[in-house]
């Protein structure tokens, strides 16, 4: 599957990335929120994970941006720190999938991600 | 119209005659128409009518004549009466005027005898002017200046002066005096003098008028005089200025102080005299004067001296000053000289300051001193404690005793006067903790019990039930009261017993209050000394002290300490029978609810409770690292020895010690910074014990805060370091399952199950979180906040993944300080040492993880 990943920190970035490539997705990288939303119309992924800050758009305007568009609708799981929890509802109010709170288990990500994409 | 007044003059004349002319002339006139008549009356017809009109024109004429003659009379007439007339009325006008003029006048020969006097003169002398008729002149002269009167005419006379006017005093009829002023005319006749004519007025008025008014100009003249000598001799500056602020008046000091003379000052005003600065204040200060029109008192200075470098201090008072209607017309000024008192007033300050310096600096002393009595107070008792446990001989006991008991009294002796000093300088805080009073009780009995026995005295304890057993408040200082108070009690009873009370007395819901005795059957106190026992160093006599001890202090210190607490305490005694001493102090209710740590009992065997345990001791001292040593082996245990931070991180980088003895005050590397290394750096959580012999407020907390477990203050009781020591130990559990901890775990990416995907991580965070890091110091450094923010915020979620805790904590409370664009200096700082620390241990991880994927692989 082709999965856009939205995050600014690098760590975060190369530890999602690395473990969704162990499981075979195609992995699109984005370090900003415009470069999310420009690799969004580019590459038409299958699934989108995003951080919640970043620089240029947020994580929110992004779902708000994807759920806009017409057509087969996209998962989003959103990347939350502690302390965010008000923005995670608002976020599930424009339409997020799932959410994992930072730090997370690479693993978790992984089953979440496999529980979010069509079989 | 004259004419016609004249006219009719003549008429009533003539109609009412009553002057001899008239009649004369009317017979004629009357005996000429007679005959007239008669010849016309016998003469004949034509004769008549020819006679006739003859008759009655020689008729006609006859009347002219007579018309004319009796007009010429009338006229001659009518002037003989007018100049009659106006000589009658001359005369009565003189008359009048003679005896009416105010004042006397009088002739009188050239022997000066009186001739006539007029009719005043009544009135002036009381004698009627016929009464006077005949007297000398000089009768009524008043004989002190009689004299000088007469000597005065006489020269008139002589040299024939026409007239002349004298003054001089009269005496009267009844005897009363009078001024009076004779103008005298010398009268002559064909060149001889004949007599005088005097005019005599009474001047006593006028000439009192003149000696009130002579008076009045002479006190005016004297009042000048004093005033002048007044205003030149006075120490105070006196001016006056007119509403312009020309100057009117100066006086003797004003030109002294300006220094210039009164030619330049009088109709000058100040620009004339000072700077133009200072001549704008005072013009200042004058028009507010003039505006209020009311005095205004000012404190002023003038430069003094020959370089100006002194000054004058001036108190002036202004004032305005108003004329009749109340109208403004200048400004007066008095200017007092107060440079002494002004003087007075900074050195009073200056004095002041003196002593504030010098209270400090003893408080300094204090603390020095405590520091470095404490230091070697220690040793001596350590060392003589642990020399009494050897084997000596009875004598060598005994002199070994006399130290030891030396000593003890020496410390109680530095801890009153430390203690009072302190109390004394506000700087001894109050706790307010949970305690047990059951525990701060027992401890007395037990330390009390020995010396009570000895003594062959009973102790009675009682404590009432219904007090709570858990009470808030300071326990250390009730030790301290209670010590004091029952340490008294022993020592000044000889025989009988010592009672110690503790009774509840009210039970509220903010407060528990409590009232103690302390009762004994000793000496008791003297009635005259009893008002004094808590003030300082009053103990009942010399000889007392001298048989008993003690610094005197001992019960100003109780009294100081309940007072802190807000309680009050109060003695009775009896000569003789004894001494009871009462305090009431209040205690709040126990918040922990049966959590409070028992202060464990003493006299317990410490022998082996020490067995295994390996100590690190930080401490500069030799004699106390000595102390030490001996102190921790003697309970079975270990002693590594450092003399300073420093020294001690290898050793604690190299093993692991059950406990950390800290001394605070070391060179090089000092205790909190010691402490702060081990707890933030080394990652230790082994307990550390500070000791210090710095008796400072406030030392306990900023050791907790440093890190440390407990605080002892040296020199210490050893039983007492025991149960300390005891109690850390307990506290900090098994020593041998704890290592070295690790500021990270990777089980997040372990759960992951592949050591490439850990590797490849590690390598990422260690090949871009140093220049991160770099990013976060020059954003504090710029004070950037929002971008300081953001590094935060990114860094956290990568040390997030490393599960690098304090890192991640420390840079949440970053976000947070920089959102709120606060200063995060030192938060920085110290997040820095911990990514280094971090790094540090990462790099490790990832070599050994290397290192064991080359072996694994091999």
């Amino acid at each position: 599957m082709r999965i856009l990943v939205a995050e600014d920190e690098p760590i975060l970035i190369r530890t999602i990335e690395l473990r969704l490539k162990k499981d075979g997705h195609e992995v699109f990288l984005a370090t900003d929120g415009q470069q999310a939303l420009d690799q969004f119309t580019a590459s038409l992924p299958d699934m989108i994970i995003t951080d919640i800050m970043m620089p240029y758009a947020s994580g929110l305007e992004i779902i708000s941006f994807v759920r806009q568009q017409t057509g087969k609708r996209i998962p989003v799981i959103i990347l939350s720190s502690m302390g965010q929890e008000d923005v995670v509802l608002e976020a599930f109010q424009l339409g997020a999938d799932d959410y994992i709170t930072k730090p997370f288990s690479p693993n978790e990500l992984s089953v979440r991600v496999r529980r979010l994409l069509p079989a | 119209m004259p004419s016609i007044d004249k006219l009719m003059n003549f008429r009533l004349k003539y109609l009412f005659p009553g002057s001899p002319g008239f009649k004369w002339l009317l017979g004629i006139s009357l005996f000429t128409l007679l005959c007239a008549g008669l010849l016309i009356a016998r003469c004949q017809q034509e004769i008549r009518n020819q006679f006739t009109w003859a008759l009655a024109a020689s008729l006609l004429l006859a009347l002219l004549a007579q018309l004319l003659i009796l007009r010429k009379m009338r006229h001659k007439e009518e002037q003989r009466s007018t100049i009659e007339d106006k000589l009658q009325r001359s005369e009565s006008k003189y008359r009048n005027l003679i005896d009416n003029v105010n004042g006397v006048i009088y002739s009188a020969d050239l022997d000066g005898q009186i001739e006539f006097a007029s009719a005043g003169v009544k009135t002036l002398t009381g004698y009627t002017p016929d009464e006077m008729a005949g007297q000398d002149y000089s009768f009524l002269v008043d004989p002190s200046c009689l004299a000088e009167v007469s000597a005065h005419y006489r020269n008139q006379l002589q040299a024939g002066i026409k007239e002349t006017a004298l003054e001089f005093r009269m005496i009267n009829r009844s005897g009363k005096k009078k001024w009076v002023e004779q103008l005298a005319l010398l009268l002559e006749k064909d060149g001889q003098p004949t007599g005088f004519q005097c005019f005599v007025r009474d001047i006593s008025e006028k000439k009192q008028m003149q000696q009130d008014l002579e008076a009045y100009e002479s006190r005016l003249k004297e009042n000048q005089i004093l005033l002048v000598s007044i205003l030149n001799n006075t120490t105070a500056i006196v001016y006056v200025k007119n509403i312009d602020g020309k100057y009117m008046l100066a006086n003797r000091r004003f030109l002294e102080v300006l220094q210039t003379i009164e030619t330049q000052v009088i109709g000058h005003t100040d620009y004339d005299l000072v700077t133009p600065q200072l001549a704008d204040h005072y013009k200042a200060l004058d028009d507010k004067v003039l505006q209020t029109g009311s005095s205004i008192q000012t404190e002023e200075r003038l430069p003094a001296g020959k370089e100006g470098d002194t000054h004058i201090h001036f108190l002036i008072t202004k004032f305005p000053l108003k004329d009749n209607e109340n109208k403004i017309i200048g400004i007066g000024g008095i200017a007092t000289d107060i440079t002494e008192r002004v003087r007075f007033q900074q050195q009073l300050i200056s004095a002041n300051i003196e002593a504030e310096d010098a209270r400090k600096m003893q408080e300094q002393f204090l603390a020095n001193m405590s520091h470095e009595i404490r230091t070697p107070m220690n040793g001596i008792q350590g060392m003589i404690n642990l020399l009494m446990e050897t084997a000596l001989t009875h004598q060598q006991q005994e002199f070994a005793s006399v130290i030891q008991q030396s000593a003890d009294n020496l410390l109680v002796i530095i801890n009153d006067i430390l203690d009072l000093s302190k109390i004394k300088a506000g700087k001894l805080a109050m706790e307010r903790i949970d305690f047990h009073l059951q525990d701060v009780i027992s401890n007395i009995h037990s330390l009390f019990a020995h010396r009570v026995k000895k003594k062959n005295l009973l102790f009675e304890i009682r404590i009432d039930p219904a007090i709570p057993k858990e009470i808030q408040g300071d326990p250390h200082r009730l030790n301290q009261v209670l010590i004091n108070l029952v340490g008294n009690a022993v020592k000044f009873t000889e025989k009988g017993r010592i009672r110690l009370t503790a009774a509840l007395e009210a039970f509220g819901p903010q407060s528990v209050d409590l009232a103690f005795t302390v009762e004994d059957s000793g000496i008791g106190i003297p009635k005259d000394i009893l008002p004094y026992v808590f003030e300082s160093f009053s103990q009942a006599s010399v000889a007392i002290s001298r048989k008993y001890g003690g610094t005197g202090l001992g019960l100003a210190i109780c009294h100081q300490l309940i007072a802190l607490q807000g309680g009050c305490i109060s003695v009775t005694s009896q000569e003789g029978e004894g001494t009871t001493f009462s305090f009431r102090l209040s205690y709040g209710h126990s918040v922990t609810g049966g959590q409070v740590r028992h202060i464990p009992a003493s006299s317990q065997d410490f022998s082996a409770l020490l067995a295994g345990k390996h100590f690190l001791v930080v401490e500069d001292n030799p004699v106390n690292q000595k102390l030490m040593d001996l102190v921790v082996r003697k309970a079975g245990g270990r002693v590594t020895l450092a003399s300073n931070g420093q020294e001690a991180i290898p050793c604690l980088e190299a093993y692991l010690y059950d406990l950390i003895i800290m001394d605070l005050q070391m060179p090089v590397m000092d205790g909190y910074e010691t402490t702060k290394y081990i707890r933030n750096i080394l990652r230790l959580h082994t307990p550390v014990m500070a000791m210090t012999a710095n008796a400072i407020n406030g030392e306990q907390l900023r050791c907790l805060e440093a890190g440390m477990n407990d605080y002892m203050s040296k020199p210490f009781d050893f039983k007492e370091f025991y149960r300390h020591v005891a109690d850390l130990l307990r506290n900090a559990g098994p020593i041998a399952s704890r290592s070295k901890e690790k500021d990270y775990s990777l089980s997040l990416l372990e759960e992951v199950g592949d050591e490439d995907y850990i590797q490849d991580i590690l390598s990422c965070f260690l090949s871009t979180v140093p220049d991160q890091m770099t990013e976060l110091q020059q954003a504090n450094a710029a004070k950037d906040y929002d971008k300081l923010f953001l590094i935060a915020h990114r860094l956290k979620g990568s040390t997030g993944m490393m599960q690098a805790t304090a890192l991640t904590e420390n840079l949440s409370r970053l976000e947070q300080l920089s959102r709120e664009k606060t200063d995060a200096s030192d938060l920085v700082h110290g997040t820095m040492i911990l990514f280094e620390e971090l790094i540090r241990q990462l790099e490790m991880e990832k070599r050994s993880r290397i290192a064991q994927a080359e072996k694994t692989s091999r």
